[in-house]
């Protein structure tokens, strides 16, 4: 069932089993994962089923430190959440990326891949993926030239990503999930419903109610059993700091980590690879038929000896690389319909210039697009602002951090990626300007994010390691929960979603569990 | 005779004792192929402009290798290293020993470098 929020009056309490916050891909995951179940969902909307400038204004927020999007463009207040703007790309963590690694300080996750396993195979479903198969050998059954590089296996080896069908261009999981969500008996749907405050029990174990705000100088309490945050890693942090009514420092902030540790995907062109013959294959070409994209990455044994972060390389002829301006540049625009379009726009101008090239070496020549994880920083940070959203509530501000380790795990990479082509005779690597230099620690303005956003609310043993325990649940608050890449210790190299589903279902799964043992 | 006189003489029959042996040790350049100083992979992708460009470049990186006798000494004392794929064989080597060097962001190996340099250097003299 819909209720658009608006037309309800002050002081409605709306009762349920579980309470889930925000409708991007982790609150929606969850949300069809109790579909059929005999369990009341209530399922709360910001935003309504389009776009709406005056809902969307809550994500806005100044940035300091290494430069950064408009925090406002960079999420959508809408039913799907930023699913209507994401690009789909989906690969799971490696095993080493659960490791604790000692050259990575912070780096410690209290779980290992193998407790998120089965449900990355879920997250398949709602992210409508292909099989759940990440080896390159299944996928070269299926397309017979993906020929890699003959490359020394023992450094490098092919990381696969799947892409997902209901990316922003096929309309999000908005698209994909409306109708259903709308029809389901045991979901109530609110839009037009924010969250504007949290409020615990006394001595705040357990939440007892969260107050909406329904955009029409309304407010209504919500009452569950459990509720779960899934506002995305910033609005999750941003919420827990400003529900500070009864604990001062926000609620599961005792040990100052909300907030704290926000990561994001380094995206950023590092090298060029002029290939000293053509090489035939499509391996790395987007593959829109069998939705598949593959990337160069680095054996955990070679991370472990060189002391580095994980990371991988993806390949873009340089022809048009070149031409393109770093979306760090290109997406300025709050609007974040507008910044999309300035992105589309600027990948038509490359490849517009990129048709002047149509001879010589060049042609063989690819740039490295490295993706990397970002070391977690307590420095790096979200915290609230002095300036306040339609509701009172403060906005959140980003200190983007990054440090040296982040930067000599890029020129790393590539220069290990350098050697090793080398090494097969196939290449020469040209280092961008900004890796050359050793003593250099520094990213230049035109240092690109993947618009990730992760680790506000990392996962931790014991509350002092973190601000959600092994299940994602708060620390110390019994039925309040967190879905998101929030909960992320550190970021691994590929896109978030898939995991924050997995971590997101396995989560519905613990609060399925404690539901019937309560009941 | 003398002093004086005796010890120019003496120090001129030094000299002209010592100057072969000199030459042989610090001035003799090996004899080598010209023709295989060209770097055969760095040609697959470079013209020979930007060969010379990056020539130059580790030249002045590395100065006690700006000369011929320099670079012909570090690519050609071995006798058996004056083919062109043996050449081809160190550059190979050099990626697997990380006998490299970065030149204007390039990675490259330590041999095919020294052949950008010398090759450089060679086309300086001509001109
Ligand atoms: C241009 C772009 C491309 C991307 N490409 C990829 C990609 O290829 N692969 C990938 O893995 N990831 C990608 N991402 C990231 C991806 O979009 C996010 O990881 C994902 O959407 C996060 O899901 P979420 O449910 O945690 O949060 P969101 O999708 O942000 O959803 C949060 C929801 O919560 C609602 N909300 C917020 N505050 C409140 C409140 N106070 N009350 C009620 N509701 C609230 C919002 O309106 C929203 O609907 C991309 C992002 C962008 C911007």
């Amino acid at each position: 069932m819909h209720i658009d929020a608006r037309k309800l009056s002050a002081n409605n309490i709306i009762e349920g089993d579980i309470c889930i916050i925000g409708t991007g891909p982790a609150g929606l995951s969850i949300a069809l994962d109790w579909m059929n179940t005999p369990y009341k969902v209530i399922l709360l909307e910001a935003g309504g089923f389009e776009y709406d400038d005056s809902v969307q204004d809550m994500l806005s927020g100044d940035a300091t430190g290494q430069r950064y999007f408009p925090l406002r463009s960079t999420r959508l207040a809408q039913f799907g959440g930023t699913s209507g703007h994401w690009a789909g790309m989906c690969s799971p963590f490696d095993e080493i990326d659960f490791e604790k690694r000692d050259w990575v300080p912070n780096s410690e996750w209290p779980i290992s891949k193998k407790d998120l396993e089965p449900y990355y195979e879920q997250a398949h479903f709602p992210l409508k993926l292909g099989p759940y198969n990440y080896d390159l050998g299944f996928w070269q059954e299926q397309w017979p030239n993906l020929n890699p590089f003959p490359l020394d296996e023992n450094v490098i080896w092919n990381k696969v990503w799947q892409l997902s069908k209901v990316s922003g261009w096929n309309g999000g999981l908005k698209q994909a999930y409306q109708d259903l969500i709308i029809k389901a008996p045991n979901i109530q749907l609110y839009t037009y419903a924010t969250l504007v405050d949290i409020k615990g029990n006394e001595p705040v174990n357990s939440v007892q109610e969260v107050e909406i705000n329904n955009r029409s100088n309304n407010t209504l309490k919500v009452r569950a059993k459990h509720y779960i945050l899934a506002m995305g890693a910033i609005q999750n942090a941003r919420m827990l700091l400003a529900s500070n009514r009864q604990a001062k420092n926000g609620l599961g902030n005792d040990h100052d980590l909300v907030g704290r540790f926000f990561m994001e995907h380094l995206e950023v062109d590092t090298a060029e690879m002029w290939l000293l013959k053509p090489f035939p294959t499509e391996l790395n070409h987007f593959n829109q038929q069998l939705m598949f994209w593959n990337e160069l990455a680095l054996r955990k044994e070679v991370l472990r000896n060189e002391k580095i972060l994980n990371g991988t390389c993806g390949l873009s002829p340089t022809a048009y690389a070149r031409h393109v301006t770093p979306r760090i540049d290109v997406w300025q625009n709050e609007d974040p319909r507008e910044s999309v379009d300035n992105i589309f726009k600027s990948w038509d101008e490359a490849e517009e210039k990129a048709k002047a090239h149509n001879q010589g070496a060049i042609m063989r020549a690819f740039t490295f697009q490295t993706r990397m994880e970002q070391s977690p920083n307590p420095n790096s940070r979200i915290t609230l602002s002095e300036k306040k959203d339609a509701f009172g509530v403060p906005l959140a501000n980003l200190n983007w951090e990054l440090s040296p380790l982040d930067k000599r795990s890029l020129r790393r990479i590539n220069q290990i990626m350098a050697k090793e082509v080398g090494k097969a005779g196939i290449a020469r690597v040209k280092l961008n300007d900004f890796l050359i230099d050793e003593s250099d620690d520094s990213f230049p303005k035109s240092t690109n994010g993947g618009w990730h956003h992760m680790g506000t609310t990392r996962m931790g043993a014991s509350p002092n390691k973190g601000v959600v325990d092994i299940h994602c649940q708060v620390h110390g608050i019994n039925n309040l929960h967190v879905a998101g890449s929030g909960c992320y210790v550190t970021s691994g190299a590929p896109n978030p979603t898939l995991t924050l589903v997995a971590f997101a279902l396995r989560l519905s799964d613990r609060i399925k569990e404690r539901i019937k043992q309560e009941s | 005779m003398k002093r004086r006189n005796f010890m120019l003489l003496v120090s001129a029959g030094v000299v002209a004792v010592s100057v072969p042996f000199v030459n042989q040790v610090y001035f003799d350049i090996p004899d080598y192929d010209k023709e295989s100083i060209f770097p055969q992979f760095l040609s697959l992708i470079w013209d020979e402009e930007s060969i010379s460009d990056i020539g130059a470049k580790y030249a002045a990186k590395f100065p006690e290798e700006s000369r011929e006798r320099s670079l012909a000494k570090a690519l050609f004392s071995d006798s058996a290293s004056q083919s062109k794929d043996k050449l081809l064989a160190l550059t190979q080597s050099d990626f697997f020993n990380g006998n490299l060097v970065t030149i204007d962001g390039w990675v490259l190996s330590k041999t095919e470098a020294r052949q950008c340099a010398l090759h450089y250097i060679m086309n300086q003299t001509k001109a």
